[in-house]
């Protein structure tokens, strides 16, 4: 059996002395969507953080391409291959649209060429955000934001792109629009893990899914088993028991 | 990078120091070519102070300290220990930029800016408090008087003498100082190191995110800030040849200096050049208004902070800004 991309290993997360995330075991397979579903406050976005460094874990551990990645810092996944579009996009506001993408790069210490080719590739998805890309990013819609956002996590060139709530805020047309990006983007071969409130969006989407509440593990299986999951279906679907 | 450069900024950069080249040849009166010098080196403390405290967003109040530092560095080393002020310059940048580096250390650790505030505020203090206390070395609130100027130079057969009365050499040494620190600031600003800071400024996490390396980056940017700072401090001391505790490290560099960051545009390249030319033109002014003058000096910077919010330099950089009202933050506050 091939190495998972990324492994979660009974991994606790406490913020000061409180604890959010007790025990919480994860895998993401190479070219797979993984959801991370439950409601607010379930210790969904902690996950990614724990998983990108952005928060230390007080047990357990996080591999990364088989490598044990736990007590290293943020700053080395982007060369690792882990890329993430943060909660609320987090763009620099006063710098350029070009400038935010670019940075996502900044691992890659790139030639001006190869940075040139890179952007080129990966501004392919984004038509809507060519012409903006003099533009100061504060200026930009929520939307427009979001795939600049999704841009800069892609010029780090993962193999894993965890994604913060991507869809929050957004209208359902461009959920939709984020949900077909992130379909062309896990077709490139590279494969997300991505948190979402909304249970139909995150199993509907994914090849597999867990549910978090409280900050464990409750539930988890293909995006299939889980959207017929009954718990599921009464809970988060609000759907009545047969 | 255009809200904090502008557009052209070469240009503009050579445009400002082909003006103030000029200035000697247009001018023929000795006391507003020292106010010159006394701009230009305030604009060089200026633009190393605003490295941290603009581009890389870090609300630091302490580096009159860095000016205090090079400058007491360079007058002690020259004039107590007879070695060239040439050579003992170097070695104020260099102390001011260790301390630098040491104050960045526990700045680090904070990320409360008002905490940043407080404790660089009590930094520079601890060093004023330290000159004027160091009496066998530093004379005290007395002032060190007698430092010597930097050595006259030769070039061409013209001999240029450098100190408080030869106002020629000092204003091209000035002049040097400030287009040679501001082409290498816009030179780091306008590459890697100017997109890392300012990442910084606007969100931790998201640079984190990207890999850029928080403590590395930051005590670089203090270190090379106090350096800048402490260039400045040491060309004010061999120009002016005579320093106290107080008016290098007191209170009232304090204000001016910050005044002048914020009054020309705090986190843009051009605007502290401004603030420096405004209010150090101001100060001296209004030296014949007696003790009118600080009430006409706070109701000018107030002003401007009223009229323009942004700063001088925010009237160039309009265009690169995002709009104030109407449009959704790209980011909410970091938690």
């Amino acid at each position: 059996m091939t190495e998972p991309l990324l492994a979660l290993d009974a991994i606790d997360v406490r913020y000061g002395p409180t604890q959010v995330l007790w025990g919480v075991t994860l895998r993401v397979e190479p070219g797979e969507v993984v959801a991370v579903m439950g409601p607010n406050g379930s210790g969904k976005s902690t996950v990614l953080k724990a998983a990108m460094g952005l928060k230390g874990v007080s047990g357990g551990r996080v591999m990364f391409r088989g490598e044990d990645m736990t007590r290293r810092p943020a700053t080395a996944r982007p060369g690792a291959g882990m890329s993430i579009v943060l909660e609320r996009r987090r763009l620099f506001p006063f710098m350029s649209v070009r400038e935010n993408i670019e940075l996502g790069a900044y691992a890659r210490r790139l030639s001006r060429a190869d940075l040139a080719r890179s952007f080129d590739e990966v501004l392919a998805l984004f038509p809507e955000i060519a012409g903006h890309l003099d533009a100061t990013a504060a200026r930009l819609s929520g939307g427009q934001q979001q795939m600049v956002a999704i841009a800069r996590g892609l010029m780090g060139d993962p193999q894993l792109l965890l994604m913060d709530e991507p869809l929050l805020g957004l209208s359902p047309a461009l959920q939709r629009h984020v949900i077909d990006l992130m379909g062309r983007i896990n077709q490139r071969g590279v494969a997300i893990l991505f948190n979402e409130q909304n249970a139909k969006l995150s199993f509907g989407l994914s090849h597999r899914g867990y549910l978090l509440e409280s900050g464990r593990v409750v539930l988890e299986g293909s995006g299939v088993e889980m959207l017929d999951h009954p718990e599921v279906r009464r809970v988060y679907l609000g759907e009545e028991a047969a | 990078m255009r809200s904090v450069l502008g557009s052209r900024p070469w240009l503009t950069l050579a445009l400002i120091a082909l003006v103030l080249a000029a200035m000697p040849f247009v001018i023929d009166d000795n006391y507003l070519l020292h106010i010159l010098i006394l701009f230009l080196i305030f604009a060089v403390f200026a633009t190393g102070w605003n490295l941290t405290l603009g581009i890389l967003g870090q609300k630091t109040l302490g580096h009159h300290a860095f000016f205090a530092i090079g400058a007491y560095t360079t007058a002690l080393l020259s004039g107590t220990v007879g070695l060239s002020p040439w050579l003992t310059l170097w070695l104020g940048v260099l102390a001011a930029a260790l301390a630098g580096g040491l104050i960045g250390i526990p700045i680090l650790r904070i990320r409360s800016m008002p905490h940043v505030a407080i404790v660089t505020l009590a930094f520079a203090e601890i060093v004023k408090l330290l000159l004027a206390n160091w009496k066998d070395v530093t004379r005290g609130e007395l002032g060190l008087w007698g430092i010597p100027p930097f050595p006259a130079i030769e070039i061409g057969g013209t001999t240029i003498r450098f100190g408080a009365g030869q106002i020629a050499g000092s204003f091209a040494l000035a002049l040097l100082a400030f287009v040679a620190v501001h082409a290498l600031v816009l030179w780091l600003l306008r590459g890697r190191f100017g997109l890392t800071m300012v990442a910084i400024r606007d969100s931790q996490l998201a640079a984190e995110s990207l890999s850029i390396d928080l403590t590395r980056s930051k005590l670089a940017a203090f270190a090379l800030s106090a350096a800048i700072v402490g260039l400045s401090g040491g060309l004010y001391a061999h120009y002016l040849q005579i320093l106290t505790p107080t008016s290098t490290a007191g209170p009232e560099m304090l204000v001016t200096l910050l005044a002048m960051i914020i009054l020309g545009g705090v986190g843009t390249f051009f605007g502290p050049i401004f603030g420096a030319l405004v209010l150090t033109a101001l100060t001296e002014y209004l030296r014949e208004y007696g003790d009118l003058r600080m009430l006409i000096y706070g109701a000018t910077v107030t002003l401007f902070v009223i009229l323009l919010p942004r700063g001088v330099a925010g009237l160039l950089t309009r265009r690169g800004r995002p709009a104030a009202a109407g449009d959704e933050p790209a980011t909410a506050p970091e938690t």
